[in-house]
């Protein structure tokens, strides 16, 4: 070329400059090339997914050297905000099938008569399954005095199943502190164990303060919850129809309110009930796309209406649980529900 | 000095793709019964040579006991480490864990992240769409062409002559302004004959 030598360098020297070399930038601001991430993340995928098929070993928190017991146990009823009996609630975290274990590792060392001096959970889990199990029928009953006991049952079987039990469990931290077989503990094993924590206080602090416990972690799990969801109505036509003849009224008038799409793909209804020109209730949110399932959305709207389970009834009193008239009194059953004595309960 | 530059600029779509986003939750209802610190446990790593952990072992000699003493519910753990950096571990109730570095970082600066530590959820640090969250927005249900609507509408026979005739509408806001300046013209003119 017609440039000197010396001006070529020069021009290769300026156009260098202002860059500085890739791999000490990523050196020290960690700048990665872009098929990084996508790597990383396909990488974890798969950990999740073995983790998910149980292909990844699984040490238990208290394998590791960081590891008190009798901190974690201290720590446990400062976090909740609870005084517990320290040697019960020892009690209560251990597993029968823990005991097994050491029995059986105790015999295969040479130990004949292995000097274990612990009992399982299996009573305190019995003890306190009872008194969630009481204290959530009498608060939903209190809470819902219209539901019929139907849908009482249905609530508390849903607050003590073991998936939610297992749930709280989790939530309060019991996986570490339970000493069981297996690692992580199973539904079951976490379940037993929160019923006995249950019990272990009702033992230390006394029931009321244990019902203020079971109402705090347990019964707050129906916020945000539809009770129709938990609780699913089959047939509301025929309810509404067998209360209604029940009661000595007339039979439910179906009245088509709105239609719209008639012979469409699209055609949708709205139906509202009526007895004895009543207004009862209507498809307000939900309609149907045929004239049957819009009488069967107002039937069962008209039922949430009877039963005072409207979207825009108020919240359930938590912070009072002492207002609330708890006793051993049924609600009405489903098949003997009076509307002259649901409207002359009033909630408040 | 800004040395980011040649970093690549991430548009908040790309940045959801990747880290994902969520609304406001928080675990097992926590709050509406009582207040439940989510903070578990922690543990503090460091060396007890290394120049690199000097503000973690200043930080353990005063500071700890106090946080230690404020915060029953948080097991902590010291753990000493031949010449690694130190750094936390932060272990949460609902099974997340935080691991942040503290290495050559001063006392106060880990005064500040243990209490970041202390209060958060567990939950990852995604974006956060929104500051409050329901699960049900609306309690009338959404809006459709029947809501507030005159059921005798439903039974109308058609063609029909009231349903088909122009809406006789009120005064507009427009034609009420004209009016109100008009008025005001006419008194001032009022005003300014009467001065003259």
């Amino acid at each position: 070329m017609s440039l000197p030598k010396a001006f070529q360098l020069l021009r290769f020297t300026t156009y260098v400059a202002p860059r500085r070399l890739i791999s000490a930038t990523a050196c020290t601001y960690g700048i990665k090339s872009r098929w990084q991430m996508p790597y990383r993340v396909t990488l974890k995928n798969r950990m999740k997914e073995m983790e998910k098929k149980g292909l990844l070993p699984t040490n238990a928190r208290s394998d590791f050297i960081e590891w008190n017991y009798d901190s974690e146990i201290y720590a446990f009823g400062k976090r909740l905000h609870e005084e517990f009996d320290e040697s019960l609630l020892r009690q209560a975290l251990i597993d029968p099938s823990y005991i097994t274990r050491e029995t059986l590792r105790q015999q295969e060392l040479g130990v004949e008569v292995p000097a274990l001096q612990m009992s399982g959970n299996s009573e305190l889990s019995t003890e306190g399954k009872d008194i969630i199990f009481d204290y959530a029928t009498k608060f939903v009953r209190a809470t819902h005095r219209v539901l019929p006991e139907e849908g009482v049952s249905a609530l508390v079987d849903y607050l003590t199943s073991e998936e939610l039990l297992s749930e709280i469990g989790h939530g309060i931290g019991l996986k570490d502190l339970i000493l069981t077989e297996e690692y992580p503990p199973s539904q079951v094993t976490v379940v037993n164990a929160f019923q006995s924590v249950v019990a272990v206080l009702n033992r230390s602090s006394g029931l009321s303060r244990c019902h203020i416990f079971v109402k705090d972690f347990v019964l707050t799990q129906l916020v945000g919850k539809n009770i129709y969801d938990i609780w699913k109505i089959e047939d509301p036509v025929s309810i509404l129809s067998n209360i209604l003849l029940q009661n000595g009224r007339e039979a439910f008038e179906p009245r088509l309110v709105f239609q719209s799409g008639k012979n469409t793909i699209q055609a949708v209804y709205q139906v509202a009930v009526y007895c004895e020109k009543q207004f009862m209730g209507t498809g307000m949110k939900w309609y149907g796309e045929t004239v049957n399932a819009a009488v069967e959305q107002a039937a069962w709207d008209a039922l949430s209406r009877l039963f005072q389970t409207t979207e825009a009834v108020s919240p359930i009193p938590f912070e009072k649980p002492e207002q609330l008239n708890l006793n051993d009194n049924k609600n009405m059953p489903i098949d003997n529900w009076s509307i002259d004595r649901a409207s002359n309960i009033v909630m408040c | 000095m800004c040395l980011l530059w040649n970093l690549p600029k991430m548009s908040s779509r790309t940045w959801s793709l990747f880290w994902g986003s969520r609304f406001v939750k928080t675990p097992l209802q926590n709050g509406i019964g009582r207040y439940v610190q989510q903070l578990q446990r922690i543990t503090l790593k460091f060396c007890k040579t290394h120049g690199g952990s000097q503000g973690m072992r200043d930080y353990i000699e005063k500071e700890l006991i106090h946080f230690a003493k404020e915060n029953p519910g948080v097991v902590v753990y010291v753990k000493p480490r031949r010449h690694r950096s130190p750094c936390l571990k932060a272990e949460y109730l609902n099974g997340g864990e935080e691991y942040i570095s503290m290495h050559r970082l001063p006392a106060d600066d880990i005064v500040r992240w243990m209490a970041y530590l202390r209060g958060r959820s567990g939950y990852p640090t995604d974006r956060i769409r929104k500051d409050q969250h329901t699960d049900h927005p609306s309690i009338q249900g959404p809006w459709t062409p029947w809501l507030h609507r005159d059921p005798q509408t439903n039974v109308a026979q058609y063609p029909n002559e009231d349903l088909s005739c122009v809406e006789v509408m009120g005064r507009s806001a427009t034609e009420e302004l004209r009016e109100m300046f008009k008025k005001q013209k006419l008194v001032s003119s009022y005003k300014r004959s009467v001065e003259s």
